[in-house]
Parts: C-alpha cells; structure tokens; sequence
C-alpha cells in the first residue's frame, strides 16, 4: 500500500519542484541543478532525480507527510493544499540538509558560495510551513519547536565540524547516531501533528522517526566508510571498530587498518544488526501508534535490513548467491589527493606544446596578426619536472625553440630578448637530454646580460640591443611594458645560480645586491608583473639558492634581513584568506619556498580541490598585465598555467 | 581505552583492510602459492598461525567482497 500511495504522490507534486527548480536566478540555478545530480545520484535507485527518495531502500522523507496524513486521519479542509505545502517543505528539507553536507565534505564540489542557496531554501521552507501554520498562531506549539529544532541541528552541524577537526572526539560510538533525516522528519512530523490538531502523538512519531533515521545513518555511514575514513571523519561504523579492536580514534587511524579490524573483529554484522534492530523498533511503534503507511514501508525496509545482515554474517558457506535487494553495502572510493593530482598531471600532458598557455596576441601587436611568447610553457615544464614528470623532449623543444628566437619574448624580430626567457632556459637545460648544447647562443645572451649588469648594477628585464645598435634597423619605437620587475630579476638568478661554476658569480651577486635591497626597501613592491603571492614564492626561492651558493659577502649578509622583511609581507597576506583555487594555491607553494609548511593551512588545499574540472583542469586566473586591443592592458590568464599551479600546490601537500 | 598494539594486529589488519581496498592484492592473499609472498611485502612473518588466522578471514572477506561496490557515473 504505502508504494502506490508513494508513487502517486510523487506524480503529483513532483512538476512543484520541477517548477521551484526552473524558477530560480541563474547562479542559484547553477548550483540547484548540481544539487539534483546530487540527489539523483545518492538517493534514486535508477539515477533518475524524479524518482528520489522513493523505494524501501530509501529514507521517504518525501512521503511521510503523505502517508501521516492517511495513517492519523487529519481531516484537512484542502488536502491537496496540504499535501503540496508539505511535499515542498519535505523536498527543500532535504536539499537544505544535502547542501551542508556538500559544503563540509573537502572531497564534494560545493563549497561556500553554495551559502546563498542554503540560505533561500531555508526561507522557503518557512514560507511553505507558514502556508499551513500561519506563525503566531496562538496555542500553536509548531513555530517554536521549528525554532528550536533548527537551532539544535546546526548545533549538531558545528559539534559535527568539531569532530572533524579531532578536537571533541567520543569514542562511544552511540554518540554518532544521529540520522541525516532526523530533523527534517521530525518537522515534517510536527507540521502534520499541528495540522491535525493531534499533537498528543507527536513525541511518539518523532521518537520512530529518530530511530529510522539512525538506521538509515548507519546504512550510508557503512556504504561511506572508507571515504569517511580517508577524509578523518568519525562515524557510527567506524566508532564501532574501532571499540572492538581497541584502535583510538585521534589520530584518524589508517582507513585499512579500520577496514581490516572490520573483518578480524567481525564487527560489520553487529553494526548492521543495530540499524536492524532501530527498524525492528520504529516499526514497533508504528504498530503501537496504528499508523498503516509507515507500519508497511517498514515492513520491507526490515525485510531489506534482514537480507543485509544475512549477506555479511559469518555462516560457514559461500556467500550468498540471490541477487539482493538493495545495492552494494559498502563502496570503495579512491582517494581525492592522489585522484586529483593524477587527473591534473594527464591534462597538463594531453597537449604537449601547451599551446594554450603562450601568451598569445592578436590585437596586432609589432603590426602582426599574432605575435605568441612560450615563456609559460617554460614555467609549467619546470613544475613538472620539480615533480619527476619526465618532459624531456618537451623541454628540448621549448629549449631548441627559445634559442631559435635569440631568447626574444614573443616570436617575432621586433620583441626583445628578456630576462625570463633566458632564466628559465637556464632552470630547464639540466633536464634537457643534452644538457650542454646551445652552449654559443647561451653565452652570446649571457655575455650581454653580463655587461647590463656590470654597468648598472641591476638585472634587467628586457635585454635590449644585445649587439649594438643596428644601422638597417627598420623597427619602430616600441614601449616595453614591465622593466624593473624584481620578480624577473630573481627568475633570471635562480637560473644562474642553477648553472654550475662561477663563470657567472660576479653578475650574481652585483644582481643580488641590487634586488635585495630594493626587496629590504619596498618588500613585495619590487615585484611588477606577477600576483604578489607568486613573486613571494620566487623570492623565498632566491634566497635559499643564494645562501646554498654560499654567494658573497654582500648578498649573503643581507639574506636575513630580506627574508625577515618578506616573512612579514607572507603573514599580512595570508592574513586575508585566499579564496580562489590559484590564490589558494599560490600562498601554499610561497610558504613552502619560506620554509613556513606550517602556515598551509589545510582549507586551501579544498579550495583548489573543490574548484577542479572533470578534464582535471582549473579555470584559468589572472596572473600578469599584458598589452590588449586598443592600446590598453588586460590580465593574461591560462587554464594550463593555473592547472600547473594548482598541481604543484596540492603535490607539495601530498608531500606533507 | 586499551592501547592499540602496534604489533601483530595492526599488520593483520592492515593486510586485510588492503584486501578489501586493493583487488590485485586480494587476489595474491587468497592464492595460496603468492600468500605467503603478499604478506611479507607487508613485513608479515607467514607463520602458521598468521596463516591461519589470515585463510580464517578470508572466508569473512570472501562476504565483503560480495558486498562491495564502485560507484560508475554517466549523464
């Protein structure tokens, strides 16, 4: 009986949510329709979001208003107004309950943004009450039992978040009871309760409806344990093995070695034979409140937790062979770390020019139709070969390639040579597969910077007029944007310092002293073209090369100090959270090159994992000003470089 | 709560925890020729108690892994 009376429900508030859905702004929409997949996912036996929450394997939280109805008589003026009011409470209860979790689980794709959502589901789930139970009502208990039941469960939420952080762990496992549906059933419950003017068996229905939840908690909390476990998280199952096989729960214990203790300790049959007996008892008191629907539904949800329990009790015997009824008790996921980073690295190799990555111009720059610099490309082999990513023959290419251009920036006769070309062919020439060749052209540029710097004192960024000006020199006038970068500057010294020998010792240290007393004198200000986070980064970097080479008296002496300056610049800037998936990943990869691991903060490393494409990919961000159409600047941003970035971020905490 | 032996036990259940988890190596543990093999890759001595207790399980993990499942998604 209580399947038809589910079905027609079903077909005949489900076009409300349809409609709810179709009706919302397009960014709340955008995170509704992530919602559906998630619901028709985890909760619709056939993947179908229309056929949520339906099924005796399923919690029906979209029913009980329904069957409540039925099973306590509510003589109602306008049932079918009822009967709609409460299918949508019951609908946005459950989606308000699935978007907090989304956001607390690091593995999910929902993070903070989805707050607005959470926030307009909760008023209609007031507005959708309050149709049925106007507030105010005088002698009505409803609104203040919402309240209260609202307050207690985001109670729960926080307590759940504490958990999570390891600070109030319980080891007994009753303590990680509480059913997901819970809440939500039991103001459903309250709703019909006051509509019916029966609320003397309230506190009954709540009390079975608490014990079912718990029973289906146990149920997911079983099909999840081993993500559960690789995420730290505690629950009812995990609790319970851990009891048995005397393992604590703080630290988080290794997921295998919670999954072994299951089999040693026997202990999956006596976590299953709890929630089977929360539905032995909830259908006992349904029996005793004469409430039909519900009493039926648990009949086969019994029936479902009997067969669950037989699957996994230790009977001598092959397992058994009947197809069951419900779905896998247990799932194995893989974990999100490693995952993410097999995915990123598979997207940086499937194009292997990273094409998408140059800086590319076609708003005519040096009057040509397009005019494109590799130098990201450069950036992006040095993340992954820092990983052991063996791009050798990319490397020769991009190698072959720079020195084909002399070194200039872009691809094109009239573009300088700079500095950053020529430090980051120095970082990659030990991967390449001859390590040595180019030697000429190198020292033709090398030469040339030499003598810059010897007459300046500072390490420029465009290498202009390398070989004296050219009498047939038919270019125009050409304004070069970003001269004085110390950021570019730092690149081209880490290169130097990477080359072995001291044929160069002299430029590196007049370089050295020149930018780390720009860097003493205005900090991060010394940076001009890259996100401050990163020039940060490449500072750090500098500064352990330079006191590794042991580099002169000069730069040497005023390493401390700098790096005292710049700690400080790192603090005030993490000090304002980074929050998307480049800036997060940037401040992880600076406080690494500080030598400051302990300032990652765990939250970061989220960001860019809730914010990664199905292609393994990151949405590309700004990362440095570059000229546009019209004489103006825009920002340069790459999906490639920013996935590099993001790569690097989450390696280096998977090194942790 | 008692300690948690960092001895026998843990690497017994790490061993069946990464049975469950991993099925190449499920499949090593339950053949007898590679047992023995499987579980010193672990650092586990393969006494004859250790194999008891390991064939012991296996039954139980036989029921696991019938139980198991990998979610497979596609709209």
């Amino acid at each position: 009986m209580w399947q038809e009376s589910q079905r027609r429900t079903h077909e005949a508030h489900w076009p409300e949510i349809e409609r709810f859905f179709s009706s919302l702004p397009p960014r709340l929409f955008r995170q509704a329709k992530l919602l559906e997949y998630d619901f028709a996912f985890r909760y619709a036996a056939t993947g179908q979001f229309r056929h949520a929450f339906m099924g005796a394997d399923q919690f029906p939280i979209l029913s009980l208003a329904g069957w409540l109805l039925d099973d306590l008589g509510v003589p109602t003026t306008d049932r079918a107004d009822a009967d709609r009011h409460l299918f949508l409470a019951s609908f946005l209860l459950a989606a308000r309950v699935q978007t907090i979790e989304g956001i607390l689980d690091p593995s999910s794709f929902s993070d903070e943004s989805h707050i607005g959502l959470l926030e307009f589901f909760s008023t209609c789930i007031f507005l959708e009450f309050a149709h049925l139970i106007p507030s105010g009502s005088s002698g009505s208990p409803f609104w203040e039992q919402y309240q209260a039941l609202t307050a207690r469960d985001l109670d729960r939420l926080l307590e759940r978040r504490e958990r999570q952080a390891g600070t109030d762990l319980d080891d007994e496992p009753d303590a990680y009871l509480n059913g997901r549906w819970a809440a939500p059933a039991r103001l459903v419950a309250l709703a019909v309760t006051e509509i019916g003017g029966v609320t003397t068996a309230a506190a009954g229905i709540c009390a079975m409806l608490d014990g079912l939840a718990a029973a289906f908690q146990i149920r997911d909390d079983v099909e999840t344990m081993h993500r559960d476990l690789q995420h730290g998280r505690v629950t009812y199952p995990i609790a319970t093995v851990a009891r048995a096989a005397h393992i604590p729960l703080h630290p988080p214990p290794e997921p295998n070695q919670i999954l072994g203790a299951m089999v040693a300790t026997r202990s999956l049959p006596t976590i299953l034979a709890k929630a089977e007996a929360l539905v032995l008892d909830s259908a006992r008191c349904a029996r005793e409140l004469d409430l039909m629907s519900v009493g039926s539904y648990l009949d086969d949800v019994r029936a479902i937790s009997a067969e669950q329990l037989n699957r996994v009790s230790p009977v001598d015997g092959p397992p058994p062979s009947a197809t069951p009824r419900s779905g896998p008790l247990m799932r194995t996921f893989e974990p999100t770390l490693p995952k993410a980073l097999d995915m990123a690295q598979r997207f940086l190799l499937s194009e292997r020019t990273f094409r998408e990555s140059w800086e590319t111009h076609r708003e005519g720059m040096f009057g040509s139709g397009e005019v494109a610099s590799r130098y990201p490309a450069g950036l992006i082999l040095e993340i992954l070969h820092g990983r052991g990513v063996d791009v050798t023959r990319e490397t020769d290419d991009f190698l072959a390639f720079t020195v084909a251009n002399d070194f200039r920036y872009y691809d094109h006769p009239w573009s300088d040579a700079d500095s950053d070309t020529v430090g980051v062919f120095l970082r990659l020439r030990r991967y390449a597969s001859s390590p040595t060749e180019h030697e000429d052209a190198l020292a033709r540029v090398l030469g040339c910077l030499e003598r810059q710097i010897g007459a300046t004192g500072a390490v420029p960024v465009w290498i202009a007029d390398c070989d004296g000006p050219s009498t047939d020199d038919v270019r125009p006038p050409i304004v070069a944007l970003g001269e004085g970068c110390g950021t570019v500057a730092a690149h081209l010294l880490i290169g130097l310092l990477t080359v072995a020998g001291d044929r160069y010792r002299g430029a590196v240290e007049s370089g050295a002293s020149h930018l780390l007393d720009r860097l003493r004198h205005v900090g991060v200000g010394a940076n001009v073209n890259y996100p401050p986070l990163f020039a940060l980064a490449v500072f750090f970097r500098l500064l352990a090369l330079l006191e590794q080479r042991n580099v002169g008296r000069g730069p040497a002496a005023d390493i401390g100090t700098t790096r005292t300056r710049l700690l400080a610049e790192l603090h005030a800037r993490l000090e304002a959270a980074p929050v998307t998936p480049q800036a997060s990943a940037l401040a992880a990869i600076a406080c690494r090159h500080a030598g400051q691991s302990d300032l990652v903060d765990p939250r970061w490393m989220t960001t860019v994992l809730k914010q990664q494409r199905s292609d393994g990919s990151w949405i590309g961000e700004p990362f440095a000003a570059a000229p546009n159409r019209g004489g103006w600047v825009s920002w340069y941003s790459s999906t490639t470089l920013t996935s590099a970035l993001c790569y690097e971020a989450l390696a280096g905490s998977s090194d942790a | 709560m008692s300690t948690y032996s960092q001895g026998g036990d843990s690497k017994l259940h790490e061993l069946l925890g990464k049975a469950i988890t991993d099925q190449e190596f499920a499949s090593r543990i339950v053949d007898p020729e590679r047992q023995a093999a499987a579980l010193e890759e672990l650092g586990i001595d393969p006494t004859p108690e250790v194999l008891e207790e390991l064939n012991h399980s296996i039954h139980h993990l036989r029921h696991l892994w019938e139980s198991f499942g990998t979610p497979k998604l596609a709209s």
